[in-house]
Order: structure tokens, then sequence, then C-alpha cells
């Protein structure tokens, strides 16, 4: 590695961290994103289950209270995970095909030894399989025997292109050493438990077979998820409402459950996705400080996914475990882009998990005084059949579904939004060539735009104006929701339109929504979410005034004033960003301006 | 080469010895490789090949470097199949036994200048319709040129 390659981009690669801090970063956002689907609701019962013995109530035939129920349900999901993550090493072996322990004396073992020692990798055992038309190599493992499996066609790699198979191996030892055996392979077994849980799930909802054992699972598990989200799009529907009979039949809510199961699948794997693409650029970086970047960019010239359009290479890449060889190569040469986290990206973030907080603990509170076990939504009597309760649901107001799919774009848009935002985190540690207080303010910064949106997404929504509106919680149940919301509508309509500009914005035109290039990232970044802020609180409190005014009720007043709080916080993280901005403006190091002028 | 298997057909075990010796002229660090390359390359063709699939914590990348034994070796079956039908009879011991002399045996069939030029040709168009990128295929198509050439002159035997 020369000197020229250390400095390429003005970036000291030596100079990059470990990576233990992203890897905590990273775990506590994927422990996060994964409590916050499936699982979530099994725990946040347990919980809710220990604090008011005695409060829940029994869902299924026999005798099986709220605690028992999700303590059931709960160690059953945790030994699927284990299961799953202890057998991943004799699930890829498989997959990969059979392998033998790499001779140390070949020249692709020289080349391994050589990484590894670099590294200070040593507890990890190098194989090689027979095919050797294959290019390659993965990293899995347990904790206590960690492999590098090589395909056989790296031999032809090391006899043609020694350090293109030094960068293989260095990009892999990468992996190893950010603990992203761990988080891949855990996160995997966490969607495939999921899975696993989920089929049983549904098989017992479709079957309608409730007992001791499988009425827990289904109503306490996957029933409250989707009552969740049906709960929550609730205002939409009635705000549109008109009926639609053939949708009030038996086989659409049977569907809709099966839908719904895809649905988180899919979702999580995407979530999934995007961690491990985050974590291949990090690898990427580290191979990079071991054996230069020009040599790793030279891996992505000739692998070139060909995808014909645009859209299909974006659309395609939600799903797949590596990022493009384009945009790798470009993250290698341009690092900022990879490590410069997004303030506008952590508001959006925030403010759409805000929302989806909201439209949770709403559902969860109104469950509470209710103690049926049954919701606000159908107010039958239980035990019933989930599928039963959506036709219910459905019966009241077909449109329940025009919502559902609202917030199921809604959710996609939040998913693409986190992944990003995961990228970013993933690296933040080479930020930490700019100084441990740049580090700290970025972090501080990343995490108060996350807050602030998700303050804001949790007080302006539809469900939290509704609540409003209504006077919650509403007597007499659904009946009460039909009054005329119009209004209520077009908030909707308002957020989910900002919401959407703003991911769409933020992910996919780079931030161009922003406009000024001669302005740096973070002052761009504020603008925006300066403007978001503006608009948000202007349309809120413009609402609330003119419905004191129109009805004289003071609940609106104080509605409008609290919502003076919040941009309060805005301004004053606004300012401490303006002072961050300028600061660093001045003493950032050179990195940026000479990178950026390399690159023009 | 490694030992072949009784189902293997004259012109796949003449093709992988013609190709043993092409490789060298046209990808000589790869020799060592070719017979393990080979291997796995037929056992792919007989699995009907493989869909690649993308895994956790791999590279990502697809094909590093392009393999040339592979290619080397079809040019070797296009070669020993012109050389077969020329000799329309049990050529193929002798064949073997002129590869494994390196040339340096007279060509158990007459190859002219002509013929050379015409078996030249036919890897060119075969190698071609199967994608193989033109400046390669040049390539390959030369050193078969200059194999073939090199040996001493068919003895009429």
């Amino acid at each position: 590695m020369t000197a020229s390659d250390r400095t390429l981009a003005g970036v000291d690669w030596a100079a990059l961290p470990s990576g233990f801090r992203e890897r905590f970063v990273i775990l506590f956002f994927t422990g996060t994103l994964f409590s916050s689907y499936f699982p979530s609701t099994t725990w946040y019962l347990a919980f809710y289950s220990l604090a008011h013995p005695g409060a829940g109530t029994i869902m299924v035939p026999g005798v099986v209270s709220d605690l028992s129920a999700n303590l059931y349900s709960l160690p059953l999901f945790i030994c699927f995970v284990t299961l799953f993550y202890a057998l991943h090493p004799l699930l890829m072996k498989r997959r990969l095909g059979k392998a033998v322990l790499l001779d140390p004396d070949s020249a692709l073992g020289v080349i391994c030894r050589e990484m590894a020692e670099t590294a200070g990798l040593k507890r990890a055992r190098f194989l090689i399989t027979k095919d050797m038309l294959e290019q390659g190599a993965n990293a899995f493992g347990l904790p206590f025997r960690r492999y590098i499996y090589l395909a056989g066609g790296m031999k032809v790699v090391a006899a043609k292109a020694p350090d293109l198979a030094r960068a293989v191996v260095a990009h892999e030892i990468g992996h190893l050493r950010h603990g992203d055996v761990d988080l891949g392979f855990l996160g995997r077994a966490v969607i495939q438990a999921m899975a696993v849980v989920s089929v049983v799930t549904v098989s017992i909802v479709l079957a309608g077979y409730y007992s001791f054992l499988t009425g827990p699972l289904a109503t306490r598990s996957f029933g409250y998820m989707w009552r969740a989200i049906v709960a929550g799009s609730m205002p939409l529907t009635q705000a549109i409402g008109y009926s639609w009979g053939w949708v009030q039949g038996y086989n659409f809510p049977l569907a809709f459950v099966v839908l719904s199961f895809l649905f988180f699948i899919v979702l999580t794997w995407g979530e999934y996705a995007a961690l491990l693409r985050s974590r291949e650029l990090y690898a990427d970086i580290t191979a990079a400080r071991w054996v230069g970047p020009e040599t790793v960019g030279r891996l992505f010239k000739n692998g070139g996914r060909t995808d014909r359009r645009e859209w299909i290479r974006w659309a395609a890449a939600l799903l797949r475990f590596h990022p493009h060889p384009t945009d790798r190569a470009k993250a290698l040469l341009e690092p900022w882009r990879v490590v410069r986290p997004r303030l506008i990206e952590a508001f959006a973030a925030g403010f759409i998990g805000g929302t989806f907080y909201c439209y949770l603990s709403t559902y969860t509170a109104d469950i509470r005084p209710n103690a049926t076990g049954s919701g606000w939504l159908i107010h039958q009597a239980p035990p019933m059949r989930t599928a039963e309760e959506i036709q219910a649901a459905i019966a009241q107001d077909p449109l329940v579904l025009v919502g559902v799919m609202t917030v199921c774009l809604s959710w996609l848009l939040w998913l693409s939004i986190l992944g990003s935002q995961n990228l970013r985190l993933a690296s933040m540690g080479a930020l930490r060539i700019t100084g441990k207080l740049t580090v700290a303010m970025t972090s501080a910064l990343l995490f108060g735009f996350f807050i602030l949106g998700l303050s804001v997404g949790d007080r302006l929504n539809p469900v939290a104006l509704y609540t409003a509106w209504n006077q919650w919680p509403i007597p007499g149940g659904i009946a009460s929701l039909a009054v005329s919301n119009w209004t209520i509508f077009a908030l909707i309509g308002g957020t989910s339109i900002c919401v959407s500009l703003l991911a769409v914005g933020a992910v996919l035109c780079n931030f161009r929504i922003a406009g000024n290039k001669v302005m740096g990232p973070y002052f761009r970044g504020l603008l925006v979410s300066a403007w978001v802020i503006l608009v948000l609180f202007g349309a809120s409190f413009a609402w609330a005034i003119s419905r004191f005014l129109a009805t004289g009720d003071e609940g609106f007043l104080s509605l409008a004033k609290s919502g003076t709080i919040i941009p309060g916080l805005a301004l004053i993280l606004v300012a401490t960003s303006l002072l961050f901005t300028f600061w660093r403006k001045r003493a950032r190091c050179a990195n940026d301006s000479t990178s950026t002028a390399a690159n023009r | 080469m490694r030992s072949q298997t009784s189902q293997e057909s004259p012109v796949d075990q003449l093709g992988a010895e013609f190709g043993a010796l092409l490789i060298e002229r046209v990808a000589p660090e790869e020799g060592g490789l070719y017979p393990e390359i080979i291997e796995s390359y037929r056992e792919s063709a007989a699995k009907g090949g493989k869909k690649a699939v993308e895994q956790p914590l791999a590279l990502g990348v697809g094909e590093i470097v392009g393999i040339m034994s592979p290619l080397v070796y079809e040019a070797g079956k296009i070669v020993v199949g012109y050389m077969l039908n020329l000799a329309k009879d049990a050529a193929a011991p002798r064949i073997l036994l002129w590869f494994k002399s390196r040339f340096s045996e007279p060509a158990p069939v007459e190859l002219d200048l002509l013929k050379i030029d015409e078996i030249v040709a036919e890897v060119r168009d075969k190698m071609g319709k199967r994608g193989v990128e033109p400046v390669l295929n040049e390539k390959i198509a030369e050193a078969v040129r200059g194999l073939l050439q090199q040996s001493p002159p068919h003895d009429g035997k």
C-alpha cells in the first residue's frame, strides 16, 4: 500500500476505527427495528401484563392470562432465533458446497495468512471449495469458530491478480472484525423465526383452531399487529367512507390475513437487506484501509450488475444484500457520501416512526380501559376469530382497507429511510477522522433530529388530530367515528405527501430538493428540516386556531399552544446546527474540499 | 490431465488435452489450475449450470478475473471434432499421442495451411456464436493456429 493509496481522496485510511462503536450503534438500531415489527407486540403486552396483573382478559377458551400467553410466545420466538443462529454455519456450508482447509503454503494461502496478520485476525479458518468457476468469499460462523469460505475460483484470482485476491480476503476479514457475522446471521435468524412463527400463526388463524396452546400465539402475536394497523388507519377510512358490499364477505378478510403476513415478511427482509448493504460498504472501507482504495475499487469495475433501467436498479436494490458496484465504488472514492449522516433523514425517520408509535399507543391505550381484549374497533364479545374480526371491521367500513394500504406504503417509505439511515450510521466511525468533537456533535444532532421527528410524528398525525377533534376516548365506539372529517382527510393527505416528498427527496434525490449546492450538506439538511417543521407546525397551528374560532372549543386552543413547544426545541437544534455548520466549515479537515475538488 | 471417466467422449477428452496446451499460450498463469477448472466446468455443465444466488456477507461482485480455461477447452473440442471428421477412423489414440508429444511428432491427419485456416475459421466462428469477446476470440484463434502450425507435416501413416 503506497502513501498515495493511503491518502487517496484525502482520507487517511489507516486512521479509520476498529468498528466497535459502529457495532453498538447498529445493534441498537437493529434491535429497535426488529423489535418494532412482529415481536414488539408480544413484548409490549408481556410488560403490560406484568405491570397490570389481572388487567388482561382471557382470549381463548381455557384459563390463559395475558401474562402466560405472552410468556409462552416470547420464549418460543427466542428459541427459534437461537436455533436458526446456531445452525447457520451448517446451512451456509451446505449452501456453498463442500470445502477443504486452505493450504497455507499455496499462493492463496499465503495471501490469507498475510492479510490475517495485517488485520490481527487470529481465530478464523480459511476453507476453499472445489468450484473453480466461482469467485468470491463468504464469512460466517459462531463466536468460537469463524470461517472464511473461499470459492475455488479464488485460486485463479490469486494466480492472475494477487492484489485483487488480497482485497477480497481483506473485505471478508473486515466483516469478521466488525462483528457483521453475528449481526448478519442473528438478523437472518430473527427473520427466519418470524417466518416460522408467522406461518404457524396464520395457519391457526385460517384454520380457526384455538386451543390452550395455539390461541395465545395467534391472538397475542399476529392479531394485535394487524389490529394496530387497522385501528391506526380508521380515521382515513372514516373520512372517505362509503360502502363496497362485495368486500364484506368472509374470503376477503382471509386474504387480508395472508397478505398482512407476507407484507411483514417482505418488510423485515428489506430492512435486513438494508442492514447488510451498510455493512458491505463498511467492509469495503476497511479493506481499503489494508490494501488501498484503488485496489478495492478495481473489484467493482469488473463485476457490475447490468440492470437495464435506473429505477429497476433502485427498486431491486431494496431487497439486495449488496449495494450496486457503482455505488460501492462511489462510496469508496468519496467516503463522505457514506459517513456523512443526513439530519433530514434522521428527522424523517423519527417523524414516520412517531406517527406509527402514536397509532400503536393509541390502540393499546384504548384496549387498556376497555379490557375486553377486543379493542375499540370491534364491539363484539371475545373470543372471535381474527378473520371474523376483520370481516366485522370491513362490514362497518369497507374502506378500512384503503387506510391499511396507505399505512403500508408509509411503512415502506420508512423502511427505505431507515435503510439509508443504517447505512450512514454503520460508517459513522469514519467521521472520527475529523475529530472526536465533530463525531460527538454529529451524533448528538442526528439523535436530536430523530427524536424531534419522533415527537412531531407522535403529535401531528391523523390519529392525534382525530383524538383532539373527538375528545378521545369515544364512548359508544365506532359509531362516534362517523363524524365527517374532510379536514382530517386533508391533513392526512398533506402529511402523507410531506412524508413521501421527504423520503423520496432524501433517499432518491440526495437532497437536491434543498437546491443550493454551494451550501454544505449539513446546512442543506438543516434548511430542509426547518422548512418541514415550519410547514407542519404552521398547518397544525392554523388548523387548530381555525377550529377554535369555528367551535369555540378551548381544547383546540391548547392544542395550538402545545404546538409551540416542539418548534422551540427545533429552533435550539437549528441554532446548534448552524453553529456546528460554521464551525465545521472552518475546522473540518481538508478531506472534503480536497477530495471534492479532485473528484469534480 | 486428470484421469477421465469412462463416459467421456473422445472429443471431450481430446478437447481437454488440446485445451491444456492452448492455455499455456493464451493464459499461462492459469496453466497449473487448468485441470481443476475444467473438472468444475464439466460438473457444472452436467448439472445444467448453476444459478448465482446472493449470499449474506459475500463479496457480491460476481466474476473478479476472467477465466480462460473453459473457453480454450471449448476451442479444443472444436479443433478435435474437425480432426476426427477428417480422419473418419479410429484416430483418437493417435491424436492423443500427438498432443502428448506436444506436436513434436507428425500430425496424425494431413493438416496443410488451408485446413488449418479452415479450423481456425471454425473456431473463430463457433466461439463468436458463444458470445466470446472478439479480442479474446482472436487470441484463442491465433493460439490454435500457432499450435497446429508448429507440428511437422503429416507422414501419411
